[in-house]
């Protein structure tokens, strides 16, 4: 592999001052997506500052509403975890697809976010989820929702300097998520396809709704026309429309998939629709469940 | 090009070494340890081949900084008897038993994986033991006896009063 | 644990331990990239970006100013001609100044260096200077009128053809109710074994070349090797490690002449090691084949003709191109009897990888365009799709289109059967499609025939040696475990015929120097050629032990048994009819049922059940056998709707264990497999193989089961889930 140097962080501030002196450098934590775009001559990083003994990064805990998540959450923690199984789902959902359990039991939220595949599992959960970002520099604390983050495909808006302290979802009562993906095969597959949705139910109507994909675009998307088509209809009304096939066709104009190695553009356009639909109707679920 | 001193835990001996910033833990355990065990199927996390177990989780070697284990404990297949005072490990002989070793490349990281799953999960259905290895490729056995191999290792670590944590 | 002998199980048929397992569990088995030498140097080999150029000059001046590098080497310095190939010497080890690289992964030059970061650092500053050429990315290119040559020393790209005539194909057509009529075609795949190509070489203070390497056949590297490097095949020691897995891959040379070349070039020993992605760029594939099959059937179902077309991808160099050809040729019926048939079949250079032997070796493909055929037939006929199979499949007396008449041995109606019994017996029925939500769940049947052993002429022979004592022996047999079990099978064998416990014996390591050639590990042939060789020389030591006496001197031990099989005596394909008396000596048989279940709107496909029914003659080691047809299967299940190593503009897409989609345990179906015991005429005890058969009914039984889920007939390997919704008109 291409040698680098790597500078190891103990804790927070130690990375804060890695930072300062090298704001170039490429953070590093799980590393299952580092050492392989690294060995693939994809990453040429200088200086690689190593977070994963930061423990400030770790943790999940609810407070005021919001779930917070460290960056240093495994995809086996977010999948495991109670808290986040319930109250963000699609999230749990997305990361137990991630790969396999080895993979997840080392890869982490923060690298999936900064790595920012357009596959990326997480980030459809996130997108849909309405998940805001905090990042951390010497000169302080910046938010944005992560939809303003992923830029273009592998690209971010993480500036020198900075790093990723926490990823923050909006927690609401009658609200449910869900999210599939679609590979080439049961495991260790990047998505053909994958599709997260979110709504808030009240009184019968769906008041809000989010449906993000993945692999589908330069970056996951947000699919704007399909949420308002569904935004503010009732409940009875989305359901019966459901029985009929390709009732959220509207979604194709959301996306702009194109043909690569793991599948045709074409199929892509075709398929998104279903997925995407079997996620609303699951979150739908899910809301009316109360879970 | 950076060098790092590291301490850790290698089959239950402590190690001292130093190791360049961008050494993986599967080169370190394979060419500076001659650990040759832990095989190398694609150096790139695709096939498992490499794996061991990492702080008591099943872990692809090749994806691990060699610098990140500093701290750490590793068990590599060479590790996996040493725990019992039998001359293999009842996972080993569950292996042999099932009929579940073909060309045995892929041997190794499957028997640290079902370690580590029977370790946290000593009574797994058959879907958890396929979903414990489904990292693992293995291009000879189609998997069959090898989930029939985790299975009969539960068994025997029952019977055998679970000696080993 | 206690070995089956302290059980009083019986060895023969019952699932003795392997011999080599515990070295395998305990991490103690070396493969070739385990191995380290004191001094040694690590190798690196440049390969071509480019599928198709001429190279004007190498520049290694930067190369070799890397502190570390012993030596940049190419073609230019091995002795002319330097070429090597299993049938035809027609591939360079390394690329000469105005020779050709033909193949996107084609070896161009080496490096041999103190480091391997020395080694990696010196193959990025080789200099090459390429005249691209064009290049000829598919059969139907190179076919083109006025095409480029892939060898210029050939009059075109066809590099075989083989047609063959049998009955009367007219009549046959005439004497049909209904014809059908296909076009198939299956992709370059990739054997994926897990252990990627390495190897180890260092001079003797005897002036020979020692090495250590994972192959299927010793004796042929060292041949290839000889011619190669222009040094007598006696000079070259090979021993053979710990294999990781071949299926094929391993029976073509891939680091076995550089290593030696550099050996003997540097003086020390050296090591090379394949990346995977080299290993998946350089190495061979199995060829892709564009087949159109007419099928002709009456009434009752009954076979009348096929026409069959074969084009064979033969990739960049021979190989063994010209002998998958002719095994295309004499398996294209399948498991059927069919009375009139022509076959015309080319095998065609182009930029492709080097296409070569890999497990079916020229089968797999005809069988999955002839059971599509059969299927389709029985529907065109509103016939049972397993009845339609029963009244054709082959028996013993049954002509073959070759013209030979199968003698015995044949259990093809036998797996047939007990596939269909395994069927019934839990519930699978291809008449009974049904509906789970999105989901369509049908099943499928197919039949599959492959040949045992080397065919048309080739003697096919092993030799083993087995030395005796009273409680102990040891079995000497240049064979090749490649993990399929074969080293288990001599010790139970020998064991068996001594009265030894099976861990008093012990199968001498692979070393040219101490054990006698036994042929490749291929074409499912080492069970019965080599377990014909040590059964008798098994017999042949009991023999001379027993005539020692109850007390042996020990100076007269060990008693040594010997012997050389040759394989019943097979026959070319006459050139113009492509008949022969007998093509083959042996064939394994099988059937497999797939439960298969497709999602109407993505297309996904997951086999939920497989019940695989095999013919293996005799079952010496139960859990081999069932290794053999759960591990085939799922491989052939890969082929079937995962794997595919496309090109475009004759570059790889990719070459990744990620890009390329081999089945994980979460893509493995509930296996069932069903042992089919008729006895060979001729393998030992009964047994013949099993290695390849595993593989030939899965795409053709999967097939059909998505049919019977979804309404759609796929022709094109693999049915992913793009091309079923294509199929069903949803794209």
């Amino acid at each position: 592999m291409r040698d680098f140097e790597l500078l190891v962080a103990q804790s927070r501030s130690r990375l804060l001052g890695h930072l300062a002196e090298h704001p170039e450098g490429k953070i590093v934590a799980g590393a299952t997506d580092f050492i392989p775009l690294v060995d693939a001559g994809k990453l040429r990083p200088k200086i690689a500052i190593d977070i994963s003994k930061v423990h400030e990064l770790e943790g999940i805990e609810e407070l005021a509403g919001v779930l917070r998540l460290g960056p240093l959450t495994t995809h086996a923690r977010a999948a495991e975890s109670s808290l986040v199984r319930e109250q963000a789902t699609a999230l749990a959902e997305a990361s137990a697809s991630v790969a396999d359990p080895s993979i997840r039991g080392r890869a982490t939220l923060g690298g999936n976010i900064c790595t920012s595949s357009p596959a990326g599992d997480s980030l459809p959960a996130f997108l849909a989820l309405g998940a805001e970002l905090t990042l951390a520099s010497a000169t302080g604390l910046r938010r944005l929702p992560i939809k303003d983050f992923l830029v273009g495909p592998g690209k971010n808006d993480l500036r020198q300097g900075e790093f990723l302290e926490r990823i923050d979802v909006p927690l609401s009562a009658s609200a449910g998520s869900a999210f599939y993906k679609l590979g080439r095969r049961k495991a260790m597959a990047i998505s053909v396809v994958n599709a997260a949705a979110w709504m808030r139910i009240e009184e019968g109507h769906i008041v809000d709704i989010r449906i993000a994909m993945g692999s589908v675009a330069p970056t996951p998307v947000r699919c704007y026309r399909a949420e308002e088509s569904i935004r503010g209809a009732t409940i009875i009304d989305l359901k019966r429309k459901a029985a009929d096939g390709e009732w959220l066709s509207v979604l194709r104009k959301d996306i702009s998939p194109i043909d690569d190695v793991r599948a045709g553009g074409a199929y892509r356009r075709q398929v998104a629709v279903s997925l995407a639909e079997r996620a609303v109707l699951r979150a739908l679920e899910r809301a009316e469940a109360g879970i | 090009m950076s060098l790092h001193a590291i301490k850790l835990k290698v089959n239950g001996c402590p190690v001292e070494a130093t190791v360049p910033g961008s050494m993986t833990l599967l080169r370190f355990l394979r060419d500076e340890l001659r650990l040759t065990g832990v095989k190398d199927g694609c150096a790139e996390g695709d096939c498992g081949a490499c794996t061991v177990i990492l702080d008591a989780k099943a872990t692809k070697s090749c994806l691990v900084l060699a610098a990140q284990a500093d701290g750490s404990e590793v068990t590599t297949i060479e590790g996996l008897a040493g725990e019992s005072d039998k001359a293999l490990h009842p996972i080993q002989e569950a292996f042999l038993e099932a009929g579940a070793v073909q060309c045995g490349y892929c041997t190794p990281g499957m028997l640290l994986t079902a370690k580590a799953l029977l370790d946290a999960n000593p009574h797994p259905t058959r879907d958890e033991a396929k979903v414990a290895i489904s990292g693992n490729l293995c291009r000879c056995t189609g998997y069959a006896k090898i989930v029939e191999a985790i299975l009969l290792a539960a068994v025997k670590l029952d019977s055998s009063g679970r000696g080993n944590a | 644990m206690k070995s089956p002998s302290e059980t009083g199980e019986r060895l023969i048929g019952g699932r003795a331990i392997r011999v080599d397992g515990a070295d395998k569990v305990t991490g103690k088995a070396q493969y070739p990239a385990d191995l380290y030498r004191e001094g040694m140097l690590f190798a690196r080999v440049l390969r071509s970006p480019h599928p198709h150029a001429r190279i004007k000059a190498f520049d290694f001046s930067k190369a070799k100013s890397v502190p570390g590098v012993v030596g940049v080497f190419c073609g230019d310095n091995i002795p002319s001609p330097g070429l090597y190939g299993l049938n035809f010497a027609d591939q360079s080890p390394l690329a000469r100044t105005g020779g050709k690289v033909r193949y996107v992964g084609d070896a161009v030059a080496a490096v041999a260096a103190e480091s391997p970061e020395a080694a990696e650092e010196a193959l990025g500053l080789i200099s090459v200077e390429y005249e691209l050429l064009p290049v000829l990315q598919d059969i139907h290119s190179a076919l083109a009128p006025g095409a480029p040559l892939v060898h210029e020393n050939r009059p075109g790209n066809i590099f075989h053809s083989a047609r063959l005539r049998h009955g009367d194909i007219e009549a046959g057509f005439a004497a049909a109710k209904v014809i059908v009529e296909g076009t198939y075609r299956t992709p370059l795949v990739d054997h994926a074994v897990l252990q990627p190509e390495a190897g180890l070489a260092y001079m003797g203070d005897d002036g020979r070349v020692n090495l250590w390497v994972a192959t299927q056949w010793a004796d042929e590297d060292r041949r290839q090797i000889a011619e190669a490097l222009a040094i007598p095949k006696e000079m070259i020691h090979e021993v053979v490690t710990t294999i990781g897995g071949a299926f094929g891959r391993r029976e073509d040379i891939s680091v076995q002449i550089v290593l030696c070349f550099l050996a003997i070039k540097t003086g020390r020993p050296v090591k090379l090691v394949f990346s995977r992605t080299e290993s998946m760029l350089a190495c061979t594939k199995r060829h892709p084949f564009e087949m159109h099959y007419r099928v002709g059937a009456d009434k009752d179902g009954m076979l009348t003709a096929m026409q069959i077309e074969l084009l064979a991808d033969a990739g960049a160099y021979a190989s063994t191109s010209l002998v998958v050809l002719n095994t295309a040729v004499t398996l294209a019926t399948g498991a059927y009897e069919v009375p009139n048939v022509t076959v015309e079949a080319k095998a065609v250079h182009t930029n492709a990888p080097v296409t070569a032997a890999f497990r079916g070796f020229g089968s797999n493909q005809p069988n999955f365009a002839v059971e599509m055929m059969m299927s389709r037939l029985a529907e065109a006929l509103g016939m049972d799709s397993a009845e339609i199979r029963l009244r054709n499949i082959l028996k013993t007396g049954s002509v073959m289109h070759t013209g030979q008449k199968l003698e015995g041995g044949v259990g093809a109606l036998q797996s047939l059967e007990a596939g269909i019994a395994a069927a019934r017996e839990l519930g699978l029925d291809w008449n009974r499609p049904r509906a789970e939500g999105r989901k369509r769940i049908g099943v499928g049947i197919a039949c599959g025939c492959k040949n045992i052993g080397y065919s048309l002429g080739w003697d096919d022979h092993s030799d083993a040696i087995i030395e005796a004592w009273p409680d102990r022996a040891v079995v000497k047999i240049g064979v090749c475990d490649v993990g399929q079990g074969s080293n288990t099978i001599w010790a139970q064998i020998t064991a068996n015929e001594l009265g030894l416990p099976l861990g008093s014996v012990t199968v001498a390591r692979n070393d040219s120097d101490a054990v006698p050639d036994a042929g490749s590990s291929s074409a499912s042939r080492q069970t019965f050629v080599s377990g014909n060789a040590v059964l008798a020389a098994a017999r042949n030591a009991a023999e001379k032990l027993r005539s020692l006496g109850p007390e042996p001197e020990p100076g007269l031990l060990p008693a040594i048994g010997s012997y050389t099989y040759h394989a019943p005596t097979t026959y070319p394909l006459d050139p113009e009819t492509g008949q022969s008396a007998r093509p083959n000596y042996g064939y394994g048989f099988g059937c497999q049922i797939a439960e298969v279940e497709v999602d109407v709107d993505t297309g996904e496909t997951r086999v939920l059940r497989i019940i695989a029914a095999h013919d293996v003659g005799r079952a010496i080691n139960m859990a081999n056998i069932e290794g053999q047809i759960e591990g085939g299967y799922l491989m052939s299940q890969g082929y079937s709707i995962s794997e595919e190593y496309p090109l475009v503009d004759g570059k790889p897409r990719a070459a990744s264990l990620a890009a390329y989609i081999v089945p994980t345990s979460l893509d493995a179906p509930e296996i069932v497999p069903v042992v089919v015991e008729e006895p060979d005429l001729y393998g030992p005890m009964g047994a013949k193989g099993i290695g390849e058969m595993t593989m030939l009914p899965t795409p053709g039984a999967i097939g059909a089961a998505i049919h019977a889920a979804v309404g759609v007939w796929l022709d094109e390997l693999p049915m992913t889930p793009e091309r079923i919704l294509r199929a069903m008109g949803k794209l």
